[in-house]
């Protein structure tokens, strides 16, 4: 796997009425894809379930979609995120490395760009990454240090001049369902 | 004797045409009847039924249900009925047992960067965050969509049901310069030439 700084890798997995399917995708600051890679869905059959019980959406979602992105991308990005909170464990015991979830807020804006301020909640916090924008709410796994919090935090910023940060989940999100009309 | 001597005499002379018929004097045997008494006895408890009998051998099982305990020692619990129903079981003969083989879940992970480069970036309106703006007389600002690169533009598109814009970038640019687009609307001018793009 080739590392690439000032690259983001976005991860998506769904598993809505019962088909489960997942994607990643690898972009440089400019938001230009470096790396696109996808799932076939996945619809476990009846006795999947019966044999897999409350374990499968876990299995389905952490073990097999989560890993076998991670493990197929040829890119390794600076900084893995997630929209999905409860991914950030899984994400990072795979990684090993930068991971965050991140989401849009209401929050008012901060003072400036590059501000950071906790939530209040176990690593959670509210970072403004430009000053065009609402701050986004970024969660970090347990065990993430504030050193490494203020590094992935500069480096949402650098990306924030050049892209929209969040914008790339909508564009995986358009990609699948065009893959699945083909 | 003397009916014997009359029976004889009338026997010679009307031989073969006179019916004699023999009336034995004989007495009714006597009706004996004894003194002894006869003694009948009658259980005073109810009778006792036994239905599968099975179950009330030393050691037993304790049969209980709601409402019912059966003890296994207790012999007055011999008084009670127990009903047990059921039905003739069938011999159940299979013909041919088919087994199957549990395989893990298998996923397919494929590559499609060349789709996802295709597919174009979307900017929303973001002019309300947007404090520096042109001053221009004669003019409103309708939106403002950024961060684009703009020397690494292919096309744009604004999407007009949406309110985005749509960007097409050249994957194979080097240049990282951001920039801002402005949508203004010129008042005073025609129609179709009122609309303006402006790099910011």
């Amino acid at each position: 796997m080739a590392v690439s700084n000032n690259s983001l890798g976005y991860l998506v997995v769904d598993g809505a009425e019962g088909l489960f399917r997942g994607a990643s995708l690898v972009v440089d600051f400019r938001g230009i894809p470096m790396d696109f890679r996808y799932t076939d869905p996945i619809r476990p059959t009846r006795l999947e379930k019966i044999l897999y019980g409350n374990a499968l959406e876990v299995y389905l979602r952490e073990e097999l979609i989560l890993e076998s992105l991670i493990g197929a991308a040829e890119m390794k990005p600076s900084i893995w995120v997630c929209r999905e909170a409860d991914l950030l464990p899984p994400l990072k015991s795979i990684t090993r490395g930068k991971v965050l979830f991140l989401a849009p807020s209401n929050h008012s804006p901060l003072e400036a760009a590059g501000n950071v301020e906790a939530t209040g909640e176990d690593l959670s916090y509210m970072v403004q990454a430009d000053s065009v924008s609402a701050p986004l709410r970024a969660s970090f796994p347990e065990g993430t240090k504030e050193d490494d919090v203020k590094q992935i935090a500069a480096m949402l910023v650098d990306a924030a001049k050049t892209m929209e940060l969040l914008e790339p989940f909508g564009r995986i999100q358009k990609a699948l369902t065009s893959l699945g009309e083909e | 004797m003397i009916t014997q001597d009359l029976k004889d005499y009338f026997c010679r002379h009307f031989l073969g045409r006179l019916n004699v018929n023999n009336l034995p004097v004989m007495l009714d045997t006597p009706k004996i009847s004894s003194t002894k008494r006869k003694i009948e006895t009658y259980p005073i408890r109810t009778q006792m039924k036994v239905t599968g009998s099975k179950l009330f051998v030393a050691g037993s099982l304790t049969c209980s249900s709601k409402g019912f305990r059966f003890s296994r020692h207790s012999s007055s619990s011999l008084n009670q009925t127990i009903k047990i129903s059921g039905s003739k079981i069938r011999k159940y003969a299979p013909g041919e047992i088919k087994t199957h083989t549990f395989s893990k879940i298998k996923i397919k992970i494929s590559e499609n960067t060349k789709h996802a480069i295709l597919m174009p970036q979307e900017r929303t309106n973001r002019l309300k965050w947007k404090t520096e703006r042109p001053k221009t007389s004669g003019e409103i600002i309708l939106a403002w969509f950024g961060p684009i690169i703009d020397e690494a533009v292919v096309k744009l598109t604004l999407n007009k049901r949406q309110g985005t814009l749509l960007i097409w970038y050249n994957p194979q640019s080097r240049r990282f310069d951001a920039k801002g687009l402005f949508l203004c609307r010129r008042l005073s001018s025609d129609k179709d030439k009122s609309f303006e793009w402006r790099w910011v």
